[in-house]
């Protein structure tokens, strides 16, 4: 008989004493809201399409009609627009089936699945915005007098200046993100790398 | 959830209650995160008591539902208590006057069971409910070869921790 074995009539008929709830209490339970993973990864996605989105809707683009690529900066927004619909529909995808019935295994691998989703998501808009970013920069420039070259060279120090701070915005949102789901998941990831190994 | 099921169910968690404390028990190490453990567990429940069929046992897909809850969508946020601890609050037990009564027993086991990974106490609670080793590896999502290596390291870990 090995040591767990010992234990078993002890653990069947024991009663919990400090804690029992009336049926009262478990209705009552029941109807609070559920504080579970899932919903936090399902709740900062759609909080995080909407921080994405959002600014596109209140910018004026009429400005950059005078450079002539306007016409880019519309097909970009509504590309933008389709990948996020697209999105949206597979993260509503990936959370309604999620389901607690499956094995544990299986559950987590559709939580971690949901994360990737979500991480394709961001990555996607940022690369989206770094096109767009990029684009209006170098039409810019080039749309100013050429002959001027110090007008030229302030306005190129101005546009590197420009650029480093979109990177570094958009890199710390990203940073964010990820410190965010590393710290929702971190105790998922090794429960699941425990479960994964032999 | 229409009135009737949600009656039915409340009766049905209310009678099983204590699977659930087991592994609140297992799974928090104080009063308030044990009671937060049940409540979302009890939310899981009642969200997928619908489709639950009658094909296994109730209390076999309750283990399952709670145990999912308690390793992958329960957020913990209190720490965790360290070994140390634990081993301070064994060396205590044994010094106190040998009391071979069930509590006694139940609070060592607990105390055991705290220093586990989550893993492995979803594996330990199965086997002291008598669970076969294809349910637990079915309930697991692991080979039945793969529960057994798991469970005897598990026992190993254990007997360190019983008898260090």
């Amino acid at each position: 008989m090995d040591v767990l074995d010992n234990f078993k009539d002890a653990w069947k008929h024991q009663e919990n004493k400090n804690i029992q709830f009336s049926e009262l209490d478990i209705t009552k339970m029941v109807h609070k809201k559920s504080t579970s993973i899932v919903k936090w990864i399902y709740y900062i996605s759609i909080i995080e399409f909407i921080v994405m989105f959002t600014p596109n809707l209140f910018t004026d683009y009429s400005e950059l009609d005078e450079l002539g690529i306007s016409g880019f900066i519309k097909s970009i927004l509504v590309i933008s627009f389709i990948v996020a619909m697209v999105f949206i529909y597979l993260f509503y995808k990936n959370y309604k089936n999620i389901c607690v019935n499956d094995s544990a295994k299986k559950l987590m691998e559709g939580i971690l699945k949901t994360k990737k989703t979500v991480s394709n998501y961001i990555i996607t808009q940022l690369f989206l915005v770094a096109v767009t970013t990029i684009t209006v920069i170098y039409y810019t420039i080039h749309s100013y007098d050429v002959t001027n070259e110090t007008h030229i060279a302030s306005k190129i120090s101005f546009w590197i200046v420009m650029i480093a701070i979109t990177l570094i915005i958009l890199s710390l949102l990203w940073l964010f993100y990820q410190l965010l789901y590393g710290i929702l998941l971190k105790r998922l990831k090794e429960n699941y790398k425990e479960l994964a190994k032999n | 959830m229409n009135k009737e099921l949600e009656n039915k169910f409340v009766k049905d968690i209310q009678k099983n209650q204590g699977i659930i404390h087991k592994i609140c028990r297992a799974y928090t190490h104080d009063n308030a995160s044990h009671k937060d453990l049940f409540q979302e567990i009890s939310i899981q429940l009642y969200k997928a008591y619908p489709k639950f069929r009658g094909e296994s046992k109730f209390s076999t897909w309750m283990y399952r539902v709670a145990l999912n809850t308690a390793i992958s969508l329960y957020r913990k946020s209190k720490r965790n208590v360290v070994t140390s601890e634990i081993y301070d609050n064994l060396k205590e037990l044994e010094y106190k006057e040998y009391d071979d009564t069930k509590d006694k027993q139940l609070e060592m086991l607990y105390k055991a069971i705290h220093g586990l990974n989550d893993i492995e106490k979803a594996l330990c609670l199965l086997y002291l409910e008598n669970k076969p080793y294809t349910e637990i590896a079915e309930t697991l999502g692991i080979s039945e070869v793969n529960a057994r290596v798991k469970m005897n390291r598990t026992k190993q870990k254990l007997k360190k921790i019983l008898n260090p």
